[in-house]
């Protein structure tokens, strides 16, 4: 000990200030990335409130204009339909993230838990529905879904995208069931629950951040997706919001303002999701229960 | 409180026969033991009994209700995991009273039982904490805690201390043998541990290879062994076993083999003749008798090894091709030097004979009349 009290300052400090140099330098590096994935977010969002004289000055100024306008945001709601398209979206997405996640459940507990004759089979089965461009698909599906008569209905919208959701909340879900111990289960069975309630009292709520991350997962893609919404739906009355962001760039001008301001708006509702499902996508809930 | 037993209970998976044939009966009120190797189909059994997995042929009864059809739920079995299998989203309160609520329990005769059980395992203070915040030993007695609470016709434990460490498992093994006397639950234990079987049971299954080899109280287990792989199975270090023949050629019947003679108990002698001539013969460590000088009653070996534990000493000695371990008082051991040679002898009366393909024990009259079990502790050095 006498030794070490007996060393020269700067052998205590160096290795004290290189710590703190080594900190320093995560940080930096953390908001570097950070800010390249909000810079866009931000960029959207201060182009949305510039005067439409500034948006194409040159050089282009990074900060929010001195005589910032929210204006365009007025002009969405009052002249376009972006009410009724955030509405028919939130309607599409949430009803195709809820039934995604329900029958995706139902069959990703199938193959997580039980032993049957197709089961590694359906497994590869429901990656290989992934391998496909989403095009070429959609020509058959237009086809099929036009005789059926579910063109031009949300419902119908819906059901495509389930179509393309169920697998892959199944393939998720799979895992997160895999990880739940299943001595968990037998604990249960044996202690007087059946297998219903078992799936309701121990499995599902373990798997609430599979869940959640699930559901938010599907969400976003049907919020996002254009494709298909562009094929399937004619009437602007039934327009997702990526449909409806489309239709503002017109053959001779694109107003820039509205179009930021549209996609900030679009972009909230999944923020807000996110925020609301963010404690449970944090992992380690099953974490304790049994010793590994 | 009941009784079980299994009938000719068998368990085929695909390409592989887990559990073959066997016949258990446990009676009321008995600490049952399982003890195997890994593999050995103990674990299988116990989750045979328990509901989990499905008899293949033959039936199991609980009480006198045949329950090979019977879901989990309706057999009024408890079990422990042997990872605990504590629900890790509730707390102490909820996973003791799980059991209890989806039965419909009044709430106030909840509250009762699980103060009860929690005061009589020391779970009081931890009531309202969850799996993630308890100690090992804690969670394995939340685990116990669950089982006793139903008041079960049958405890099943599936190696509940593997986990713990080695004095805390020697501290729960007593623990959970006095709550099973003093709660006379019939309950059946596996383990592959046979020191903890030997401790805990109130009567030995050995299992291997999907088959029961023996079904004994612990002390006949260790004395008399019904095949080789029990007798190499129970009992650390395990009994000494050597391949031999019958010599009757000299003044005496002597066993010969791997370069030792040894020689045979006269009484065994019309037992072995029908053998033939593979037999194997093995004695405790503890029925070994080393002395300075052959006494007509042994071989002479040299010493290989001296391991003092304390409380006794293992003297590992080698004589011909063969090695056998002779457990010694240690203050007798302190004479012995690694390397000396010694004459190494038997108590006749200990030996036991295996057949050589089978295993089998040989059976033959014992001469219960000379009793002393630790010679050592007279012979001269």
């Amino acid at each position: 000990m006498t030794e070490v009290r007996n060393t020269p300052i700067f052998e205590n400090v160096v290795p004290r200030i290189s710590r703190a140099a080594g900190k320093l330098a995560i940080a930096a590096t953390a908001v570097f990335l950070c800010s390249i994935g909000v810079f866009p977010f931000y960029w959207m969002f201060v182009t949305s409130i510039r005067p439409s004289t500034e948006i194409f000055e040159f050089p282009p100024r990074v900060l929010p204009s001195a005589d910032s306008v929210f204006s365009p945001y007025l002009t969405l709601f009052e002249e376009t339909d972006l009410a009724q398209w955030l509405l028919n979206s939130t309607g599409v997405s949430a009803a195709t993230a809820f039934f995604a996640c329900l029958f995706g459940a139902m069959a990703a507990y199938a193959l997580s838990r039980f032993r049957f004759s197709g089961r590694e089979t359906s497994q590869v089965v429901l990656l290989m529905t992934q391998m496909f461009p989403a095009i070429l698909l959609a020509l058959p599906m237009f086809v099929f879904f036009s005789r059926l008569g579910l063109l031009n209905s949300l419902f119908g919208l819906s059901l495509a995208y389930l179509a393309f959701l169920i697998p892959v909340a199944a393939v998720l879900l799979k895992a997160f069931f895999d990880a739940i111990p299943v001595e968990l289960e037998e604990a249960s069975l044996i202690d007087g629950a059946s297998r219903i309630g078992t799936l309701f009292r121990i499995t599902l709520p373990l798997s609430l951040p599979g869940l959640a991350s699930t559901f938010l997962f599907c969400f976003i893609i049907s919020w996002d997706e254009f494709l298909f919404a562009r094929m399937f739906i004619r009437q602007p009355d039934n327009w997702t919001v990526s449909l409806g962001l489309a239709s503002f760039s017109g053959e001779f001008v694109t107003p820039w303002d509205q179009v930021m301001a549209a996609a900030t708006i679009i972009t909230l509702p999944v923020a807000v999701i996110f925020l609301a499902l963010q404690r449970y996508l944090v992992r380690g809930l099953t974490s304790g229960g049994v010793k590994g | 409180m009941a009784t079980a037993r299994l009938e000719n209970v068998t368990k085929r998976y695909p390409g592989h026969l887990a559990v073959d044939r066997i016949n258990l009966s446990i009676e009321d009120g008995e600490f049952l033991v399982l003890v195997g190797p890994s593999g050995c189909g103990k674990s299988t059994t116990l989750r045979m009994i328990a509901g989990l997995e499905h008899v293949t042929e033959g039936n199991i009864w609980v009480g006198d209700r045949r329950v090979n059809d019977v879901s989990p739920r309706d057999r009024d079995v408890a079990m422990v995991f042997q990872n605990y299998a504590l629900y890790p989203h509730m707390n102490v309160f909820m996973n003791l009273s799980y059991s209890l609520r989806l039965r419909r329990v009044p709430r106030e005769r909840i509250e009762t039982l699980v103060n009860q059980v929690a005061a009589t395992l020391d779970l009081s203070p931890l009531l309202n904490r969850k799996p993630v915040q308890l100690s090992g030993g804690q969670r394995q007695r939340v685990a116990l805690g669950r089982a006793i609470i139903r008041e079960p016709k049958l405890f099943l434990m599936d190696e509940p201390l593997s986990n713990l460490d080695a004095k805390l498992r020697v501290q729960t093994r007593t623990e959970i043998t006095r709550l099973q006397r003093r709660l006379g639950v019939t309950t059946v234990y596996v383990t592959h541990d046979q020191s903890e079987a030997m401790t805990m049971g109130s009567r030995i299954a050995v299992m291997n290879d999907g088959k029961i080899l023996q079904i004994a109280v612990p002390r006949d287990l260790y004395r008399n062994p019904a095949n080789s792989f029990v007798a190499e199975f129970v009992g650390t270090p395990p009994m000494n076993l050597l391949s031999v023949r019958l010599d009757r050629s000299g003044s005496v019947d002597r066993l010969t083999g791997g370069g030792v003679r040894i020689p045979c108990p006269e009484s065994a002698v019309e037992a072995l003749e029908a053998v033939g001539q593979g037999f194997r013969v093995g004695f405790r460590p503890e029925d070994a008798v080393i002395s300075g000088s052959n006494t007509g009653a042994g071989f002479f070996g040299q010493v290989v090894a001296v391991e003092d534990l304390g409380h006794e000493a293992l003297v590992t000695v080698s004589a011909g091709n063969a090695q056998f371990i002779a457990r010694l008082p240690p203050a007798r051991a302190e004479q012995i030097r690694h390397g000396q040679r010694i004459a190494f002898g038997v108590e006749p009366s200990k030996l036991r004979f295996f057949d050589g393909r089978k295993g089998a024990a040989v059976a033959f009259p014992l001469d219960e009349s000379l009793e002393p079990v630790r010679r050592h502790g007279s012979c001269p050095l």
